[in-house]
């Protein structure tokens, strides 16, 4: 009786303190939710510094018009407001929403594009549009200002048809048009849009000299305490200067590094990064090495709202780069077939292709790659690249038949095996099973095939790494800890064994 | 017994619910179509439809595009004739077609149409004039620029006339334009008259409304100024008015009312004096008080950055000869007067004078500014001040200076 008149006690105690504590819990929620909101820094409506979001090449040609002569100034507001025109049309095409064609276009011009609006929201018709190039000539400039006439030649374009969300048909196209645009409340309208006959492409399908890739032999590089994070604040010439003098030891002549997409300032390179690359280049020729540069590394959007602003950042990069002796390659991305299912192969391939086709347009020296993770994701766009490489983390000794597969496929094509190896991780998630011995052993088989039928080899890679960042691949531990060991050296320093087949190549 | 039923229910449930709207994949190798409508090319507002026949009867879809936007269309079907109606949307609009017949992915067929605006019926006119606002002389000029359109609001192709006249005074000119890259443009210049330019255009039928343009006096050019005054006796008191001749452009046209011109005056002892006017017709008018003392003056109007004026002399006589210094009795009150003017009358109230107060020893102590009141001007000497001494003292008025040594009590 007593015991039980106790926990009555308790229980009572215990839910007075529990109610209590709810109370409190509350008051306390409702406070902190009346505290969030706008940020008050919101109030003083200070100027947003807007991200940009559609950057196509425009290149106005001779400015010498009927009419004014036009001032670079209106020339810039013009090419603003034309171009934020395409945006919002590309926009609402998308969407099937007329927002923001207010503001670009005139009231006659917004009547023509809502009619065609209106029936393909009833259709269940969408697009995705872009522009990639846009070479603009004025024509007319009227002496109060406030009206434009200019020809836009050959404005490359890039379209998806969707009916009911499903893809009816891609386009690659490039009319021109005849543009007429207003001054009205501060913003360039357009207000006639005429297609005309498209000028006759100089279509001259360059000349390519690029280099032999026959002859590479060489290695996937990051420094041992930086990996996949090398430029910024951690980039340092001299840990290069090490490392590049080792590889040259080792007898190998090329090596490939990555350009991370955002890190490197989207559509804005970061021109202190830019400068590192710049000098990685030069310290590489400095030991006799080339370089294979991996753009777009940790890139994966492929939205064509996307295009364009990849576009500049490639541009940035190619042109700063062209002509440097070091330079062996653009791999335009790193396994980006990785992505076919997350994107879509579509989306994917025909991002590929805009982008080869650019990056053969700023550099007609250059061989234009894409690093495939397998040798069966190698058979896409061989039509495009100037040599094929694919990764190879299978079994050695089914090397030869996918090789063979490969090269059947490949149209001639040089063939660069451009990442393998063999990770000497022992510990618990492999249930201690790797070793040393055993990545040697990898190599010698390898390096025995890659003799045999004369392959270009690119393998992964110098160090073993201490950490491996969760972007590369994923935070599982069993897959980080294997990544960690791929190198032929410890993260010491100390050289493993698998380094002998590798220096018996020379 | 009932837990399996759930569970049949629910395994029902879900296989109902899998993906089973797999699309139906025609086999588009064997099917050919070739395009019936043979008219490729169309006026706007044109009712327009694209009739196919294949070899089998299809779903395929044709994408229309052009360089607003692009759709996609369905067939009406009968049997293996598809036929597809350009919305209006596209039909209105003058411009390049193209078209995409797509079945499964696959291209059947493409082609492209061509629409022209509709010139049959009445156009529409677009006129743009600016600057509406020129100046006299032939060098500055309007632009106007025609941007016709037909009914539809299709911009009209190039080499169509556009008339436009335009009137001035007694000239009507008129003129033929072509359209060039959406425009028909020409520049107005202006004559060498003020006034206004009327200007109209006209095409296919439509005219525009009427526009003008306002031509404006060009800068000013020299002028010449001249003065009236009541006399030429330096009284401080009279006022003198400035004016200049009526103030033309280089064509004759008088400069624009309010028009500023700055009179600058240079006095005897060479201290800038100025005033200024705007004009009313052309001429501007401006004024200053007689000085107190003989004085010369030479005058010149500008207006600023374009013009100025010749330089005019005004030379000013003293209006006071003499005057008077009387002391009282302890010498501490002075009075000067009756100051007498040109014609003996007390000059008007408010003449300067002035007394500088020195020591013995010629040591400024004090200067005293006073006025006449009915032609007398009195200073005093405080006690508390100016302790019994002798001292030295100046009166100046209208330009002459008298000196006195007196004994202050």
């Amino acid at each position: 009786m007593k015991r039980n008149r106790n926990i009555y006690r308790i229980l009572l105690l215990l839910s007075f303190i529990g109610l209590n504590a709810l109370l409190l819990f509350g008051i306390s929620s409702i406070l902190s939710y009346l505290n969030t909101g706008a940020d008050r820094a919101s109030i003083l409506h200070i100027e947003q510094n807007f991200e940009e979001t559609y950057t196509p090449k425009i290149t106005w040609s001779n400015t010498t018009n009927e009419g004014r002569p036009i001032e670079d100034q209106t020339l810039k507001a013009v090419e603003k407001d034309y171009i934020s025109a395409w945006n919002v049309r590309n926009l609402a095409y998308a969407t099937n929403d007329m927002y923001g064609i207010e503001d670009y276009y005139t009231e006659s011009a917004r009547k023509k594009i809502n009619n065609t609006l209106q029936l393909n929201a009833k259709n269940g018709t969408t697009l995705k549009t872009t522009t990639i190039k846009h070479n603009p000539t004025v024509n007319f400039y009227s002496t109060d200002g406030k009206l434009i006439v200019f020809t836009d030649h050959n404005v490359a374009q890039y379209q998806e048809v969707y009916s009911n969300k499903e893809l009816v048909s891609t386009y690659h196209i490039a009319p021109s048009y005849k543009v007429m645009m207003l001054l009205e409340d501060g913003f360039w309208r357009i207000r006639h849009l005429v297609e005309i006959e498209p000028d006759s492409e100089k279509n001259n399908p360059s000349q390519r000299e690029t280099i032999d890739a026959k002859s590479i032999k060489g290695i996937n590089y990051y420094p041992k305490n930086t990996p996949w994070d090398m430029y910024g604040k951690k980039y340092d010439s001299a840990v290069l200067q090490k490392d590049f003098g080792l590889i040259q030891q080792m007898g190998l002549n090329t090596i490939r590094v990555f350009v991370p997409y955002e890190t490197f300032g989207k559509a804005t390179v970061d021109l202190k990064k830019l400068a590192q690359l710049k000098q990685t280049l030069t310290i590489a020729e400095q030991h006799n090495l080339k370089v294979i540069v991996t753009l777009f590394d940790f890139y994966g959007n492929y939205d064509i709202q996307d295009w364009t602003l990849t576009h500049r950042h490639a541009e940035q990069i190619v042109t700063a780069l062209k002509g440097h002796n070091a330079l062996l390659a653009w791999d335009i991305k790193n396994e980006p077939d990785l992505d076919f299912e997350s994107r879509g192969k579509e989306k994917v391939t025909a991002w590929l292709t805009q982008m080869i086709k650019n990056i053969k347009e700023w550099d007609s020296k250059t061989n234009v790659t894409i690093g495939w993770s397998s040798t069966e994701a190698a058979e896409n766009l061989v039509e495009e690249v100037d040599f094929v490489s694919f990764h190879y983390y299978k079994k050695p000794k089914d090397f030869l038949n996918a090789y063979a597969v490969l090269k059947e496929n490949s149209k001639d094509k040089d063939l660069v095996l451009q990442e393998y190896g063999y990770s000497s991780y022992s510990g618990f998630w492999n249930l201690y099973t790797g070793s040393n011995d055993d990545q040697a052993e990898y190599y010698k088989e390898m390096q025995a095939y890659v003799a045999q039928k004369n392959i270009p080899f690119v393998l992964w890679t110098l160090y073993d790494f201490e950490t491996i960042p969760t972007a590369v691949v994923g935070r599982l531990p069993w897959r980080k800890k294997q990544q960690q060991y791929f190198g032929l050296f410890t993260t010491e320093g100390k050289a493993k064994e698998a380094l002998t087949y590798i220096k018996a190549k020379k | 017994m009932k837990h399996y039923i759930y569970i049949l229910v629910i395994l029902i449930c879900s296989f109902s619910c899998s993906k089973s709207d797999a699309p139906k994949k025609q086999d588009t190798s064997a099917i050919t179509t070739t395009l019936v409508t043979k008219k490729d090319s169309f006026t706007a507002g044109d009712s327009i439809v694209l009739k196919f026949s294949s070899t089998k009867e299809n779903e395929a879809v044709l994408i229309v595009k052009n360089a607003y936007g692009t759709t996609v269309l369905r067939p009406k079907k009968d049997k293996e004739i598809s036929t597809y109606k350009i919305p209006n949307s596209f039909s209105t609009i003058a411009n390049k077609i193209h078209w995409e017949l797509i079945l499964s992915s696959k291209k059947l067929a493409t082609g492209s149409l061509q629409i022209t605006p509709d010139t049959t019926k009445k156009t529409k006119l677009e006129t743009y004039l600016g600057p509406r606002s020129i100046i006299a002389g032939g060098s500055d000029f309007s632009m106007l620029v025609n941007v016709p359109t037909d009914r539809l609001d299709n911009p009209m192709l190039d080499d169509t006339k556009v008339a436009i006249k335009h009137q001035f005074k007694k000239e009507i000119t008129v003129d033929t334009l072509k359209v060039k890259s959406l425009v028909a443009w020409t520049t107005i210049f202006s004559p060498k008259k003020t006034g206004r330019i009327l200007i109209t255009s006209l095409s296919n039928g439509t005219k525009s409304k009427e526009l003008t343009s306002v031509i404006l006096p060009d800068n000013a050019s020299d002028f010449t100024i001249d003065y009236t005054r009541n006399h030429k006796y330096a009284d401080g008191n009279q006022i003198i008015t400035f004016t200049s001749s009526i103030i033309k452009d280089n064509h004759g046209n008088i400069v624009s009312d309010g028009t500023l011109v700055l009179f600058s005056v240079k006095n005897s002892s060479g201290i800038q004096l100025q005033t200024n006017g705007t004009t009313i017709n052309g001429v501007a008018k401006a004024k200053l008080l007689h000085p107190a003392k003989k004085e010369s003056w030479v005058v010149t109007a500008y207006v600023t950055g374009a013009a100025k004026s010749n330089n005019l002399p005004v030379d000013f006589d003293a209006a006071i000869v003499d005057y008077t210094i009387t002391f009282s009795k302890d010498n501490r009150t002075i009075t000067i007067g009756p100051i007498e003017s040109f014609m003996q009358q007390l000059v008007p109230d408010g003449l300067a004078v002035k007394a500088i107060i020195y020591d013995a020893n010629k040591i400024v102590l004090n200067t005293k500014e006073t006025t006449t009141l009915k032609g007398f001007a009195t200073f005093n000497l405080d006690s508390d001040f100016y302790k019994s001494n002798d001292y030295n003292i100046t009166i100046e008025a209208a330009g002459i200076k008298k000196n006195k040594a007196i004994h202050l009590r």
